[in-house]
């Protein structure tokens, strides 16, 4: 058996943090229902006074450049190796 | 023999108008941002990640493990796309960051995995069409045959979107989907006989167009080439609603479930095969209609919450095919 993080998003649904990046201060999380894996999605982590929330993103924009760094942490992590 | 991790991932053999094809496949799945190269990167990625924080092996995992079962499935990126972009009329929720743990299967995670890894499989399944097999192919008369959908590309990319799904067995096992058009399935299965545990042929283009022949045709090529492979012991059909047998094959079939579906295919292509010809529920013969009764009852408890719908008697179906104006 394997620990993993759990978040319960705005659906009610239990998603698992498969990964996550830094980008410009905001955090970004690569979430899959925890009931179907191929409900896969992105979100953003944002602080507030009491704490983090996490949002969707803001546009597609956004989407894929997050999506073009997720990419390219790959190959950091591969140099790192 | 499954496919290696290099071929698996090294789709830079490409000749340049394969490339090319391949590419603006990916641009259709994913948008304009990934290029083929990109979408695989990606995919990569997420496969490798899990695995690695795991502590157990990717190479093991494609090799030894689920890899030989590979999906083609609606794009994953895309999926996340869709629900990860807020729509610019949609109120902003903000979800308190608190998380809990939870320990999960190794086999849970495999099927996580496997659904990531569907990314990095659209781009190799068209690599493999478009080598050498696919050349060879092209060539055979029996790959004519498996042209049932369309010859325009993006046509393909679409059907391949709709129709893809992921699928378990009873067992919580994944089972690999691979569903295309015949060409696409019959050139992985030239490449290698033992990638898939399933193989989804959707008979809705042949039975769509009365195209019973090539329908025949192409089934019996796949049964000659898988037949001593218990590999690929499943087939999955999914029949348009424009008929009669559609409907009721569709009751067999599509409900999520994997039907071991070749011990009845004889019988219900008999079924078919007089249906189009008599062109009506009516005039079918006593044995088919009694065929027919038998796999509706013989799948009932497969398929419970369908029967709980308005199609669950044949009068049902027969009023549904008048509504649609059937024959």
């Amino acid at each position: 058996m394997i620990n993993l993080d759990i978040l319960t998003l705005e659906n009610n649904k239990d998603y698992f943090i498969i990964d996550t990046l830094i980008n410009e201060d905001s955090k970004y999380l690569f979430l899959v229902n925890k009931e179907d894996e191929n409900d896969v999605v992105i979100r953003k982590v944002i602080k507030k006074d009491d704490g983090e929330y996490v949002i969707k993103l803001d546009s597609n924009d956004e989407f894929e450049k997050i999506m073009y760094l997720f990419k390219e942490k790959q190959k950091d992590d591969k140099n790192e190796e | 023999m499954s496919l290696s991790e290099k071929e698996l991932f090294d789709t830079v053999n490409l000749n340049s108008e394969c490339r090319e094809i391949a590419e603006n496949y990916i641009y259709k799945y994913f948008g304009k941002m990934y290029s083929l190269e990109e979408a695989m990167e990606i995919a990569k990625y997420l496969m490798l990640k899990l695995p690695k924080v795991q502590n157990f092996s990717t190479k093991d995992y494609i090799l030894n493990g689920h890899y030989d079962n590979i999906i083609i499935n609606k794009g994953k990126l895309i999926v996340a796309r869709n629900k990860s972009v807020r729509n610019p009329n949609e109120q902003i929720i903000e979800i308190k960051l608190k998380t809990k743990k939870e320990l999960i299967s190794k086999e849970k995670l495999k099927r996580i995995i496997a659904g990531l890894v569907a990314t990095v499989t659209i781009a190799s399944a068209f690599a493999l069409r478009y080598n050498n097999s696919y050349d060879k192919l092209k060539e055979s008369t029996s790959i004519k045959i498996g042209q049932l959908a369309s010859d325009d590309y993006s046509n393909e990319a679409t059907i391949l979107a709709q129709n893809s799904m992921p699928t378990f067995d009873s067992e919580g096992n994944y089972i690999s989907l691979y569903e295309g058009i015949a060409n696409d399935i019959l050139n992985v299965c030239i490449k290698d006989p033992n990638l898939f545990d399933v193989v989804v042929y959707d008979t809705y283009y042949s039975m769509n167009n009365n195209r019973l022949d090539n329908f025949n045709k192409t089934w019996n090529f796949m049964q000659n080439y898988m037949a001593n492979d218990e590999a690929f012991s499943f087939l999955y059909t999914k029949i348009a609603n424009q008929s009669f047998l559609g409907y009721v094959l569709n009751m067999l079939t599509e409900r999520g479930d994997i039907i071991h579906f070749l011990p009845e295919y004889q019988k219900c292509m008999d079924v078919v095969n007089e249906y189009m010809e008599v062109g009506s529920y009516d005039e079918l013969s006593k044995e088919s209609k009694v065929i027919l009764q038998e796999m509706m009852e013989k799948y009932e408890e497969l398929g419970k919450e369908l029967y709980k719908s308005n199609k669950n008697t044949i009068n049902d179906l027969v009023q549904d095919e008048k509504k649609l104006g059937g024959r």
